[in-house]
């Protein structure tokens, strides 16, 4: 800042002129310029100028302009002031959060990305995990799907562990659920990515760690900010079931007459259809004491609803004095689900952040923090499959919902006797009875905790904290499946019978879950800076965390009223179980960091790490890492680039971590050294119906069993150029995880399980790369470009799998192949299949219109082989469902008041073997609907181009569905995660209201998207990911959704 | 001078929370039953001993030396009747009869695996074995008289020799 100026006398109303120029120099157009505590102001003109009126000559101007960093001057009786904008802090001067401590960038010298709170603001996303997903390269989240109670799965630099593993996740230094937490509460997420920048996390951090700061009081006056955000949510559904029911049976016709010989449809049916569809025959009939509907039910589109509505309302206060700063926040979330039904889907959260600071005196300060967040979730009860939202692909277009409203059933006359049945709803394959009668699933989370901290500065240079955090967490879970009452079959000859459908045996389940945990961090930081030369940091710490869970069951059945779901207006059997596990670490770490000439940066990271989920002479492990970094920018050598080379920096990094995290069948193992007895009680041992409880022999656990152990390499590259415009950094790596549990096989005579042992290896590298770009054109626009790309692959290096069998891992695997058969084509003569290769072996009764495989080994034969590497038969590796090349970009532009941003994240390759079970929406015949592409893309004689075999019930026979090249799905996608238009109200109007300051916007999410993946799928929402693991049936679920906001944020 | 001891005084109670016992990170399942916490009273060998009734009674596809025929489907397969089908007293035709067969027209071939799936004609049930064998290990240390725990003892070492006697009555010899 440069302010000039000539002066008058104080005390009398005065006027005040100058010119506000950039710090190049330029004149800035625009700016405001206010006088402190008032509505008196303006801006400046197109020479920068501006002239101001101000009661005297005490009075403060506040000079205010996008990009640029507000200042405050002091007129001091000037009657001219001059200024010059500085622009907002360089990325160079940015301090990242290292874990127990701080670290400019400019001297980093492990990896790790941070971004700050206004990535996630003005977004109408529901939890944290939306919003972080693409924003940093290598932090990779992935959301099965659009369901809020859902969290989203959070994964640094690849795939882990056969075991699984996941990155340690610290919000203000405690483990929590980052979902449940506000995600405006955020200050900054800071994601450390090798073992040099995680290492003081030890034996917990081994695949990265992600630090979550919350906002604190800012210096300057009481602030408070309310905002509130209205979105309309649409679910992204992408069937496009047929409309016309004749079409419908003509295509279930072809697929059954093709499988059996008959069609699925009589003669008299079909025409009577037609008929109604002419307007020439009733829409329903009863024939021999059957009802028959002939009409069309819309099922798809009156189940999915065509907006559901979010609400957001956040209220914060800050603020400091010289003593004391505060932040206290409270926000509140309501999102309905994807139902058109007014027993929708619901979920709430709630937010409450309090955060204080008191400086007592030059070396004593404290601060304090208590959080409280709380989810709760109301949904229909999952009775079963066949009657939650996958009806959407089950559903046919000709199937009854609901009973007909008929002038007269069996006989004229007989209509008051099936009056009460009207608008009841058949049983099979319909969400709807469920959905009005049943139960719901219906939670409560609650988090609360506490943090208290203190810190010293006793000494120069020394600086000493200690806290304790304490967090509890209460889960009241209540899934209630109540009787629903259906009308059970068409047929009323003898009367509507009346059944209960899935919900036959009714029952409330409870679980209470009660979990706390403490954590507790003691260490000092000596800094050395006064040396010529020479910086020098030293931090050495102690951190103990304990953690104890438990959880009561219990569940009843029979229940007296739908009305009073409780346990205690149960009549049924009854059967209670429960749990409680405790844990606990222990560690010592170290941080020492070097610079010499602030070019060569030094730094050596480690933890003596202690756990109590190993035996005691194991327990204890020491991970130490190693950085250096060398800023090229700064040597004398490199003088010559200094008017366009801002700074540029190498990093180098090596460690090992252990990762004491268990993992067996989804589940952390707790004890894994220690062997349990089973229990159990034994029905048929003496006399029947008397029960006599056993307790059955431990199991083996390895006398060896230690750590897996993981080793990461990183270097990278940062720089900045042409004056601050242009920041990037590069990183390549790899991650070599060692030990691994994995399964050995041990003669069955020793008669039980062999106990897992360290004895698998694996490698990941891959490369991450983050852009920014960021300029002004000419006076009013500004833009800012950011590209964040990375990849990653993970190979197999060592397992025990001698014979090479394909349904285990095998030294040289890729993580994520697909092993599948190459597809020629599809028949289209009987000739062709004569001609080809015998496909026997995976099915029967092969003719034109069947998919023709490639004989591969040449044996005359389409078979799986043996199974093997060696004899994989006719398959191959067709394909990777590794997501590679992620990416995420975000385009921004201001214009003045007004900012436009948009954000565009997606995969650049992937593919995906769509889900083949039954009742699965993609495969056609698959399920019970039929969707427009089934008829347009099926081979027929007429259509012999067609991308799909011949019409036929895939849930009878796969033999056209095999896993193979012909179907498997380009998963890559680009999707418009973000658009943001967003103006700042005019200073002298909000002043004149009295507000401090106010902004308007309107924002989207998933407005659109680009993938090459056939419909209805959902790149986004797969059934398989290498990543979090997930496998599961391939039905539909909660959509994720369009959402389109506009909100309201005022400060004053 | 005031102020530079309560800065000690604070230094020193930060120091005090960070020394600790040696126990912190010695954490037993609390909801399981480990080997450390069990074999104490006769109760204890009395439920322990009642695995291997348990088994005898309702495992007999793994087990089979009670024909208990409790298993349900699967109970016959390895039981008495259906050896007989190794001789030509019976010869059903049904394809859950083939290995049978196969054996008698001298076409089995020794499966090569260990696995419990490899094996039929009940060549397994080892976790029996182990299980007793656990329990011979273990009875001692409960501090009861020689008398009572030779009584479950005893019983085990019932079990295991009817177990290899079955064994060796089908296979000529089992390993020991």
């Amino acid at each position: 800042m440069v302010a000039t100026g000539s002066y008058a006398n104080e005390g009398d109303a005065m006027t005040v002129s100058g010119k506000v120029l950039s710090d190049g120099g330029e004149p800035l157009i625009g700016v405001t310029v206010l006088e402190e505590g008032t509505s008196n102001g303006t801006v400046t003109d197109f020479d920068g100028a501006y002239n101001l009126s101000v009661d005297d000559g005490d009075a403060v101007l506040i000079f205010s302009y996008t990009g640029y960093k507000t200042q405050s001057i002091a007129v001091a009786g000037r009657n001219v002031i001059d200024i010059a904008l500085d622009v907002e802090i360089s990325s160079l001067e940015q301090v990242v959060v290292t874990g127990y401590g701080t670290t400019k960038k400019a001297n980093l010298t492990g990896a790790v990305s941070a971004i700050s709170s206004e990535e996630l603001e003005r977004r109408p996303i529901a939890s944290v995990g939306m919003g972080l997903q693409g924003l940093i390269p290598n932090l990779n989240i992935s959301i099965r799907n659009g369901d809020p109670t859902r969290g989203a799965d959070f994964n640094i630099r690849g795939y882990e562990s056969i075991n699984g593993g996941s990155p340690l996740i610290l919000v203000d230094g405690v483990p929590m659920d980052l979902e449940r937490i506000n995600p405006n509460d955020i200050a900054s997420v800071n994601v450390l990515k090798d073992a040099s920048a995680a290492a003081v996390y030890g034996a917990r951090a081994a695949f990265g760690v992600i630090l979550v700061e919350t906002k604190k009081g800012k210096s300057g006056k009481i602030n408070i900010n309310l905002s509130t955000e209205m979105s309309a949510a649409r679910p992204i559904f992408n069937m496009d079931v047929v409309t016309d029911p004749l079409d419908f049976i003509e295509a279930r016709n072809s697929a059954n007459i093709r499988g059996s010989g008959n069609p699925a449809y009589t003669e008299t049916f079909t025409d009577a259809v037609r008929a109604f569809k002419n307007g020439t025959g009733p829409e329903w009939d009863v024939v021999d004491g059957v009802l028959q509907f002939y009409g069309f039910n819309n099922y798809q589109n009156s189940l999915m609803t065509d907006y559901a509505p979010q609400q957001k309302y956040d209220l914060s206060a800050s603020g400091s004095t010289d003593r004391a700063s505060f932040y206290v926040s409270f926000g509140m979330l309501n999102k309905d689900g994807y139902l058109n039904h007014e027993n929708n889907e619901n979920f709430k959260r709630y937010n409450g952040l309090i955060k204080t600071e008191f400086k007592v005196n030059d070396w004593l300060s404290l601060d304090e923090k208590v959080v409280f967040n709380s989810q709760q979730s109301d949904k229909p009860h999952f009775y079963n499959w066949d009657v939650n939202v996958n009806t959407v692909a089950r559903v046919s277009p000709i199937q009854a919902i609901t009973f007909p409203d008929l002038d007269h059933y069996l006989v004229p006359g007989d209509r008051a006797e099936f009056e009460p049945f009207i608008g009841k709803h058949f049983a099979s394959l319909n969400f709807f009875p469920y959905l009005e009668q049943g139960g719901r699933e219906t939670f409560n989370k609650n988090d609360i905790g506490l943090t208290q901290g203190i810190t010293l500065t006793p000494l120069r240079g020394l600086k000493v904290r200690g806290d304790i955090s304490y967090n509890t967490y209460h889960q009241d879970y209540q899934d209630v499946a109540s009787k629903i009452e259906v009308i059970e079959s068409q047929d009323i000859g003898s009367g509507v019978q009346i059944g209960n459908g899935f919900s036959g045996s009714d029952f409330i389940n409870t679980i209470s879950e009660y979990n706390q945990y403490y954590v507790f961090n003691a260490y000092g930081e000596y800094t050395i800076d006064q040396l010529p030369n020479h910086d020098i940091k030293a931090m050495v710490g102690f951190n103990q965390e304990w953690g104890r869970n438990q959880f009561i069951r219990a569940q009843a059945n029979t229940l007296i009223t739908p009305q009073v779901p409780d346990l205690n207006a149960t009549t049924g059997s009854q059967q209670t179980f429960g749990g409680k596990e405790h844990f606990a670490l222990r560690g010592m770490f170290y941080r020492l960091s070097y610079a010499f000439k602030d070019r060569y940066l030094f730094e050596a990271n480690g933890r003596y790490d202690g756990t109590s989920r190993f035996p005691k002479d194991d327990r204890y492990g020491f991970f130490p890492s190693f950085s250096v970094g060398w800023r090229v920018s700064e040597e004398g050598f490199m003088s010559g680039t200094r008017d366009w080379l801002d700074a540029l920096k190498l990093r180098a990094s090596y460690g090992t971590l252990g990762n004491q995290i268990l993992v067996s069948g989804g589940n952390q193992v707790y004890y894994p050294y220690i062997s349990t007895l089973g229990i159990g009680s034994s029905p048929y041992m003496f006399r029947a119906g008397a029960f006599s409880p056993f307790v059955s022999p431990a199991g083996l656990v390895s006398p060896t069993l230690t750590w897996e152990s993981v080793t990461s390499k990183n270097f990278g590259v940062d720089f900045t150029v042409l004056n601050q415009r242009l920041d990037a950094s590069f990183d390549i790596y790899s991650r070599e995880t060692k030990d691994m549990l994995t399964n050995v096989e041990l003669p069955a005579i020793l008669g039980t399980n062999a106990p897992k042992t360290n004895a698998a290896d694996l490698k990941t590298t891959g490369w991450e790369t983050a852009v920014t770009w960021r300029d002004r054109i000419g006076k009013d626009w500004s833009y800012r470009v950011t590209l964040a790309l990375s990849d990653w692959q993970t190979e197999i290096t060592k397992y025990d799998n001698p014979t090479g069998a394909l349904s285990e891992y095998y030294v040289g695997q890729k993580i994520g192949e697909i092993w599948g058969y190459e597809t020629v084509g599809i028949f289209q003569t009987q000739a062709e299949v004569d001609a080809s290769a015998t496909q026997s072996a995976i099915g029967a009764n092969w003719r034109a219109g069947d998919v023709h495989y490639a004989d591969l080994n040449g044996d005359g034969k389409i078979t799986p082989g043996s199974n093997t590497l060696t004899n994989p038969g006719d398959r191959k590796i067709i394909g990777n469902s590794t997501p590679r090349l992620s990416y995420g970009v975000n385009l921004d532009l201001n214009y003045k008041s007004f900012s436009l941003r948009t954000f565009w994240q997606g995969i650049g390759k992937r593919d995906y073997w769509p889900s083949d079970n039954n009742w699965t929406p993609f495969f056609p015949f698959n399920a019970g609907h039929v969707e427009k592409y089934f008829i347009t893309e099926t081979w027929t004689e007429e259509n012999r181009d067609a991308y799909f075999p011949a019409a036929h019930f895939s849930t009878n026979t796969k033999q056209n569905i095999q896993v193979q090249s012909r179907y498997i799905q380009d998963a890559s996608y680009i999707r418009l995660k973000n658009v943001t238009l967003s103006y700042d109200l005019p200073q002298l109007l909000v002043k004149k209201i009295g507000l401090a300051g106010g902004q308007i916007y309107v924002s989207g999410m998933n407005l659109w998207e680009a993938s090459k993946i056939h419909d209805p799928l959902d790149p986004e929402q797969l059934h398989q990911n290498v990543l979090s693991g997930e496998n599961f049936n391939g039905a539909q679920e909660y959509p994720i959704q369009r959402i389109y906001s506009l909100g309201l944020s005022i400060s004053f | 001078m005031k102020n530079i001891f309560s800065k000690y005084l604070i230094v020193f109670f930060v120091l005090l929370a960070v020394s600790c016992n040696d126990d912190f990170l010695e954490r037993l399942p609390l909801d399981e039953i480990s080997s450390e916490t069990f074999w104490n009273t006769e109760n204890d060998l009395k439920v322990y001993n009642n695995t291997l009734y348990h088994l005898a009674a309702v495992d007999d596809n793994n087990v089979p030396i009670m024909m208990g025929h409790d298993d349900g489907f699967e109970s016959l397969k390895y039981g008495i009747w259906y050896i007989d089908e190794f001789s030509d007293n019976i010869a059903p035709r049904h394809s859950r009869h083939t290995q049978y067969q196969q054996v008698r027209s001298g076409k089995h071939t020794v499966p090569s695996s260990s696995a419990g799936d490899g094996q039929w004609f009940g060549y397994k049930g080892w976790n029996f074995v182990r299980a007793i064998n656990v329990g011979l290990d273990n009875y001692n240390k409960a501090s009861l008289d020689q008398t009572t725990i030779d009584k479950y003892a005893g019983e085990a070492r019932l079990f295991r020799g009817w177990f290899f006697a079955d064994k060796v009555s089908k296979f000529g010899d089992a390993p020991w």
